[in-house]
């Protein structure tokens, strides 16, 4: 298994946009990447995936609010293009296996490249407004929210979900060293910080 | 999520979902409870996961139709927030990621938009009991995409309050567009200024955020203060001084770093490396050819470095 040449210029584009949203100083270096794109993407391109060791990320502890914080992590940019990379080539596994999006709404997988990964912008809205209608035919609403979502997702779920949605093995294993490399071995725990893991929970 | 969601369709459960939040439609409270005894073992048998005590609720519908709206709303805090935003949305067509240039905005709309205004909006959210940071986030993201200078004091005075807006205010910063170089210097100070707070003292991350920004506007400058920082500071702040050492023409002072190269962490050597794209050609060709690279990205780096 290996990634192509679209899904990799994609992946550049993407993380130079989008990736890590306004948490994070923008990586100036991702201007290097952009300016000599090509040779980037013949070193990647065609080349078994295993052979890229995943580098060293950054975690840092950000204030949600007043009394509460949480751990954000910041990639090493080789590792968000090629993630970016594998996503964009293989998501659609995972998209195919999902509820329809008027049952699920969030990051549902439509690439582009004015958006980055993720389709409808107005999905949020969508949701409350499809559950405003709903709410017209029953008697009780039962509204929760689960616990401490990241931090808490076992990788091996992930893995198995992985290959359910038919990631190629290498692509697969990628992500789960990328997973346990941000968790020093840990075996739960998504890195926060960009949209980029939200599809593969 | 997808053993979950259909875990819960099995079940029969007529529910819609966002991320980690979770609606179902029942037919009377008992089925709601029940239905909540459903989702909590689903969730643990599947995943080990728990839901968020605090947050469950069981709505009748009118009032869950009212909470629907406040979740859809725009929910400004005052008419001059709406009248602002409304500004906004129709010069970025409503695109959240569209920046809007200066020379884009009509010198009549610019000047609507006035300090005291801008003021007024932030001093309203965190003059409030409870702040809502999540909305004032928003806010500060909304203003980023037109860079109007109007939050510069504001955010800066308030700082102490606004940590969790933090990230977003330095961005905001980065934003701000069409004003004089002087009061850009005046800006950097007062961030220097901040560096010596104690909130900024026990948190990496606001550490961060603050230095990128002199590696990201010449016109902040200060460098030789930040060269002076250097040996003091953690191996992150270095990193954002060589960046700034870029942007403020302080190649002389990144070549006394070379003998170090050798023990940077390897963001420190990114960033020394993307640096090194200003040294003289024949300096910097012999410098980074002493080096091997076997990651693409660094290897590419580098020949960008050394061509540029």
């Amino acid at each position: 298994m290996t990634l192509n040449g679209t899904s990799l210029n994609w992946a550049i584009d993407f993380v130079a946009n989008h990736s890590d949203g306004d948490l994070f100083p923008k990586i100036l270096e991702i201007e290097a990447i952009q300016a000599l794109r090509s040779d980037f993407v013949k070193l990647i391109e065609g080349k078994d995936l295993s052979g890229f060791a995943v580098g060293a990320y950054r975690r840092f502890i950000v204030p949600k609010d007043e009394i509460s914080y949480r751990q954000a992590t910041q990639l090493h940019p080789q590792d968000s293009f090629l993630l970016s990379a594998v996503i964009h080539q293989f998501g659609h596994g995972i998209e195919s296996r999902r509820l329809p999006a008027d049952h699920v709404f969030s990051y549902r997988f439509a690439p582009s490249s004015q958006y980055g990964l993720y389709g409808s912008q107005t999905a949020w809205n969508d949701f409350w407004s499809t559950a405003h209608a709903r709410s017209i035919q029953c008697s009780t609403v039962l509204y929760c929210d689960i616990a401490d979502f990241y931090n808490q997702s076992y990788h091996h779920t992930v893995e198995n979900q992985l290959i359910a949605s038919e990631f190629p093995n290498q692509a697969r294993k990628w992500v789960i060293n990328l997973l346990e490399s941000t968790t020093a071995g840990v075996s739960r725990g998504i890195p926060i910080g960009s949209d980029l893991m939200a599809l593969i929970l | 999520m997808i053993p979950i969601d259909n875990s819960m369709l099995s079940t029969g459960l007529a529910f819609l979902r966002y991320a980690d939040e979770i609606l179902v439609f029942c037919d009377s409270e008992k089925a709601s409870r029940q239905a909540l005894a459903s989702i909590a073992s689903i969730l643990d048998k599947q995943q080990r996961l728990t839901l968020q005590r605090h947050k469950t609720r069981f709505f009748k519908p009118a009032e869950f139709r009212r909470f629907c709206r406040q979740m859809i709303e725009d929910r400004p805090i005052s008419r001059d927030e709406d009248e602002l935003l409304k500004l906004i949305r129709r010069y970025s067509g409503g695109n959240p990621y569209r920046t809007v240039s200066y020379n884009e905005i009509s010198p009549e709309d610019w000047k609507k938009i006035t300090e005291k205004i801008v003021r007024g909006i932030i001093r309203e959210y965190i003059d409030k009991a409870e702040v809502d940071y999540i909305r004032l986030r928003w806010f500060y993201r909304r203003l980023s995409q037109i860079g109007h200078p109007g939050a510069i004091d504001v955010s800066l005075e308030e700082l102490e309050k606004l940590g969790p807006c933090f990230a977003n205010i330095c961005s905001y910063l980065a934003s701000v567009q069409a004003i004089a170089a002087d009061r850009w210097k005046g800006i950097g100070s007062r961030l220097l200024g901040l560096l010596e707070s104690d909130e900024v003292k026990s948190n990496e991350f606001f550490r961060l955020s603050i230095l990128s920004l002199f590696s990201r506007n010449a016109y902040i400058n200060h460098f030789s203060v930040l060269a002076s920082r250097f040996q003091a500071s953690d191996p992150y702040a270095r990193r954002e001084i060589f960046l700034a050492a870029k942007k403020n023409n302080g190649v002389d002072w990144l070549r006394e770093h070379k003998e170090n190269f050798y023990s940077m962490d390897p963001w420190q050597r990114m960033a020394f490396i993307f640096c090194c794209a200003d040294l003289p050609a024949d300096e910097k060709k012999y410098f980074i050819n002493r080096w091997t690279f076997d990651r693409p990205f660094d290897i590419v780096l580098a020949k960008w470095a050394r061509s540029t």
